[in-house]
């Protein structure tokens, strides 16, 4: 390996020019490339695409649409929406939804839509008329739509609330309808149509991806206002323009080169691969420090010329830096193991974008610095004055050599990891509050969704999708039955479900109305010709697919839809374990299937499914791997041991944290581990690489000296390359999307414990268990 | 004295048109388009010809093909009776009176619904619905006009209920029809055909339509072809009627032999094939009542 390196470094050198051409015309064609990258969020990404209830969620999408449902809800201030202006409202967005692009018109629900309508029976028949066409013209026609809309159940509070300040218009687009057209268009409405007395809130998944959209662009902002800040430390590491300028537009080149790729595999930027150019930008700069500090390490030789330390820096770097970048490479490669869409993305382009970084930082900056003067000695001197930094790394021996210090060092880290324990032991899956996890509840969007919730339930919607296995097997009596039995049996079992509607409902109001109105005929009817009757009447009263929302046109599929007060875990267990419960002892081979669960609650279910069962295999590959390569490059299984502790304390620390405090794991934690184990063990890598070579090769004459040399010169540059990794990491708490803000908390956070522990554990350790890989020869004097 | 007369021969001129204008056709009465005719004539003719006013009585099968956009199809067949009644018949408070027996799917053999349309325009229609599985008869609140008609692509006015008070029109041109490509046979009809191109906007705002252009052939008398507009002026939906020659008693009858109509947002689109069409054969008033419907013999 050491050969390889110094064949390396060599072969840099020679044809260091050619390198720089080769650089700047990669990155010229990226630069290209990038030059129309977009924004744009699909929210199937963020779930497990292969798991069954996001398969049943797709199948029951595919069949009964409902995939782009947006809602718009209209909320009255003062008296209730039974006015001409609120009223007037409605019939015009309704109509407006009718006529926009890409609109599946036969789902829009609203009180003025062409397929609600009020059935009213007498003595001889019945008669059905759309519920609200016209503004009422004055208080009469008012108080007869108010009285028609008590006596619609699929109306009233469906539709209106309890207590008639709200009323709810939804609308469904087809799959591949722009998200961005319909979020500005809803955007437009809502604000055309609020006024003094009223608020819309509009939701829905398009409506969610829109302001995701909205929210990215910021993180652009954020990039380079990370940029500035990681100039300022790299000033402070450096004090010297080269110090600041070179880790910069390195790792620049590697974040636009991560960024090409990107593109050119066909991701977009989403909320989750937007922070790939953070990641590669911030890792690429911790790389850079290494490489200064050990350039300027070498430049305190006054004789040496620049291509002499660049030949000598990268010989001694090249082994902890390739290994720190595959290990960083394992990080992601790992998470290819988690099943949403946009991880792998995020996986692909960082792990691209990091290899990427390896070449511009071990390629292309020491060509470039190979043909700088010798830096003034002044900046050398300066860069070696971190009085404060040297003073508190020179301190950190002292954990190792005092025994008492040792000993508290120690008690600490187990007491610390007791409690993590004790803390992982409470963990939720899964969260609770309204709307989406990916966004903070405050947010516009949230805040809709709760009042939609609130007034209306149904963003809380468990389908169960109902397959008779051939046409026209559900125009069948029996069949009917059974949905309607689980139906009803779960509407009473389940203690948060608070409405439930299927096919039987429509059956049955229809067989009430046939016979007069009267309550005992709200029934299925047992001849399978009447519901044939009754289908088709259904069939030949709506536009083609009206209908199809509730049963397929050959009547070989319905659905059931079951409305949840709310999603807490607990909720969703309860749903999910009781259809399956119902499902086993009911159903026999040959009788109609029921597939479950879709919806936002099967959705959740998957997410929290996946959560619960990803993170830990994902922990303990992650660890494997880190412990094989490591003890593969040092040659010594204890080495892969030694650097996985301050890994895994990390990774205890911060889910005990969560199960401590009562915040919910949700979807953003799923890259948690294997990018803290990833990234994290870099620390490690440089300062155990550095503590062999001290030992090995400078031979000082006692630990305690090599160590300290160690520190001030390795255990710097982890310092600052982990404060910059950890800056450009926690910036990602100012953005308006909490699964980043989220991920930037608790990632920056494991890091920074990685740090320090590298700096503080790590050496503690060496000193208790004296491995024999570092130490060939009896080396201790204490 | 000259402007006297001219002023005379205009008002004569113009007392013509008026009577023209005011004229209604007559039921039973075949009527052809003919040239000179005044652009309201043409129009109440169209109506005459699309509800088969010129007959005493019809009947026909009706084969409905639903075809949605990745090509699944549905079909559905039934009866159609309609006598044809008014100011000449007996009973002259009655437009017409019609009964649709359902044959197919055999699901809902049976099924029936007789309607009675009046002659006052501003009297609903009447509706029973005839359920052989219950045995029942119910009366029922006829469709709106802009609901589906039969759950079709066709609005109930479309096919059963405009009329000629319902729009304003105005005359874009007389052409040779450019031809429909019809996507249900893949054939295209009556490219070159003599039309009247026609511009008809409904009278009601808001509607579901801002206006139509309809291409009025001159042999048949009636639309061939209609272009709808959505409110936002996009055009949405498009309308192929074919036609026959039939000589009943010697007079010539064209009545509509095939429907189709395309919806373009959707992609769905709608046939409806009209087979074995009898003409005037004597069917009597009382035939269109509910105990036809009770005896039904499916």
């Amino acid at each position: 390996m050491r050969n390889f390196a110094i064949k390396f470094a060599n072969a840099v050198i020679k044809y260091r020019a050619l390198f720089i051409v080769i650089f700047i015309f990669i990155s010229l064609f990226f630069l290209y490339v990038i030059r129309d990258i977009d924004f744009e969020t699909n929210i199937d990404d963020f779930y497990p695409q292969r798991h069954p209830y996001v398969s049943v969620q797709n199948k029951l999408t595919g069949i009964f649409g409902g995939l782009n449902q947006v809602s718009i809800a209209i909320h009255v201030k003062e008296g209730d929406i039974l006015n001409p202006d609120t009223l007037g409202k409605v019939i015009r967005i309704t109509n407006e939804l009718y006529l926009m692009d890409g609109i599946n018109a036969g789902r829009i629900t609203s009180l003025s839509a062409r397929k609600i309508k009020f059935i009213k029976a007498f003595e001889e028949g019945f008669s059905t008329e759309r519920l609200l066409r016209e503004v009422p013209e004055n208080e009469l026609e008012m108080m007869s739509l108010r009285d028609k809309i008590v006596l619609s159940p699929n109306v009233y509070i469906r539709m209106v609330s309890r207590d008639f300040k709200s009323t709810l218009i939804q609308a469904d687009f087809q799959r591949g309808a722009s998200s961005r057209s319909i979020f500005s268009k809803l955007k437009e409405i809502k604000k055309r149509e609020a006024d003094d007395n009223t608020e819309v809130y509009i939701a829905g998944r398009p409506i969610l991806e829109g302001w995701l959209d909205k929210y990215l662009p910021k993180m652009l902002k954020i990039l380079i206002l990370t940029a500035l800040v990681v100039s300022v430390i790299l000033y402070l590491t450096f004090r010297s323009k080269r110090g600041v300028i070179l880790p910069l537009l390195d790792s620049s080149m590697a974040t636009l080169w991560g960024l090409g790729t990107m593109k050119l595999l066909g991701f977009r930027l989403d909320p989750t691969t937007i922070l790939v150019p953070f990641l590669i930008l911030s890792l690429g700069i911790s790389h850079s420090i290494h490489f200064m500090k050990h350039y300027y390490e070498e430049m305190k030789d006054r004789k040496k010329t620049s291509k002499a330390a660049v030949k000598r820096t990268l010989e001694m770097l090249f082994v902890p830096g390739l290994t720190a970048v595959i290990t960083d490479g394992f990080g992601f490669l790992s998470l290819i193991l988690i099943p949403l869409g946009t991880i792998r993305s995020m996986a692909l382009a960082a792990g691209f974008g990091i290899f990427s970084n390896f070449l511009t930082s071990f390629i292309f900056t020491p060509s470039l610095v190979s043909f700088m003067k010798h830096p003034k000695i002044l900046e050398v001197q300066r860069e070696e004055r971190h009085i404060i930094v040297d003073k508190f790394l020179g301190r950190l021996v002292h954990f190792s050599t005092h025994k008492k210090a040792r000993l508290a060092l120690v008690s600490i880290f187990l007491i610390v990891v007791l409690i993590s324990i004790s803390g992982i032991k409470k963990i939720v899956v899964g969260d609770n509050s309204s709307g989406s996890s990916h966004l903070y509840p405050t947010s516009d969007y949230n805040q809709s969704e709760k009042f939609i919730n609130a007034d209306f339930g149904g963003t809380n919607s468990c389908y169960i999708l109902v397959d008779g296995g051939r046409p026209e097997s559900l125009i069948d009596s029996k069949a009917l039955n059974k949905i309607d039995a689980l139906q009803q049996y779960l509407l009473k079992n389940v203690a948060q479900a608070g409405y439930a509607v299927s096919i039987t409902d429509y059956i049955k109001g229809l067989n009430f109305a046939m016979f007069s109105g009267n309550r005992r005929h709200f029934i299925i009817p047992e001849n399978n010709k009447t519901i044939a009757e009754y289908l088709f009447l259904y069939e030949i009263s709506t536009f083609p697919g009206d209908f199809e929302p509730v049963i397929t046109s050959d009547y070989s599929k319905a659905n059931i839809k079951v409305d949840l007060k709310d999603h807490k875990s607990s909720t969703i267990t309860d749903i999910l374990d009781k259809t399956k419960g119902w499902i086993k002892s009911n159903i026999k081979k040959g009788d109609i299937s029921f597939e479950f669960a879709g919806g936002d609650i099967g959705m959740l279910a998957a997410i929290n499914d996946i959560i619960s069962k990803s993170i830990a295999p994902n922990v303990l590959l992650i660890s494997v791997l880190i412990f094989a390569y490591i003890s593969f490059i040092f040659g010594s299984l204890s080495a892969g041991l030694l650097l996985l502790v301050p890994l895994l304390f990390s990774v205890a620390i911060i889910f005990g944290i969560f199960g401590l405090t009562g915040m919910s794991l949700t979807c953003e934690t799923l890259p948690l581990a294997a990018l803290s184990e990833g990234l994290g063990v870099n620390y490690g890598i440089y300062v155990l690489t550095r503590l062999y070579q001290e030992v090995n090769r400078f031979r000082h004459p006692t630990y305690k000296e090599a160590l300290r040399a160690t520190l001030v010169t390795s255990g710097k540059a982890v310092f600052f390359s982990g404060m910059i990794v950890s800056v450009g990491i926690f910036v990602w708490l100012f953005s308006d999307i909490r699964l980043q803000a989220r991920l930037g908390f608790t990632l920056g956070l494991t890091l920074i414990i990685n740090m320090i522990a590298s700096l503080v554990l790590l050496p503690v350790l060496i000193t208790i268990f004296k491995p024999k890989f570092i130490f060939k020869k009896a080396y201790f004097e204490d | 004295m000259k402007k006297w007369l001219i002023c005379l021969a205009v008002l004569f001129l113009a007392g013509i048109c008026l009577t023209v204008q005011a004229k209604e056709l007559e039921f039973h009465q075949v009527y052809k388009i003919k040239r000179g005719m005044s652009l309201d004539e043409i129009m109440k003719i169209t109506e005459h010809v699309q509800y088969t006013l010129f007959a005493f009585d019809y009947q026909s099968t009706g084969n409905v093909l639903f075809i949605d956009k990745s090509g699944g199809t549905r079909t559905r067949k039934f009866l159609r009776q309609r006598i044809v009644l008014g100011s000449n018949s007996l009973s002259p408070e009655y437009k017409y009176k019609d009964l649709v027996i359902f044959t197919q799917p055999t699901s809902v053999k049976g099924l029936g619904i007789l309607t009675w349309t009046y002659s006052d325009p501003g009297r609903g229609q009447d509706q029973w619905l005839w359920l052989p599985s219950l045995k029942k008869v119910r009366k029922i609140s006829a469709a709106q006009v802009d609901d589906s008609f039969m759950g079709s692509d066709f609005t109930v006015e479309e096919i059963t209920a405009r009329t000629f008070d319902d729009e304003t029109f105005r005359l874009l041109g007389e052409e040779k029809f450019k031809g429909y490509p019809s996507e249900i046979d893949n054939k295209t009809y009556y490219k070159g055909r003599d039309c009247y191109k026609i511009e008809c906007r409904p009278k009601r705002d808001p509607w579901y339509y801002s206006k139509r252009i309809t291409w009025v052939d001159k042999e048949f008398g009636s639309t061939i072809c209609d272009e709808v507009y959505d409110p936002k002026g996009r055009l949405y939906k498009t309308i192929l009627k074919r036609y026959k020659l039939m000589k009943v008693d010697g007079k010539d009858y064209y009545p509509q032999i095939f429907l189709e109509v395309k919806d373009l947002r959707t992609g769905h689109k709608t046939g409806i094939v009209m087979e074995d069409i009898k003409f005037d054969q004597g069917l009597k008033e009382a035939y269109f009542s509910e105990r036809t419907l009770r005896r039904s013999k499916w």
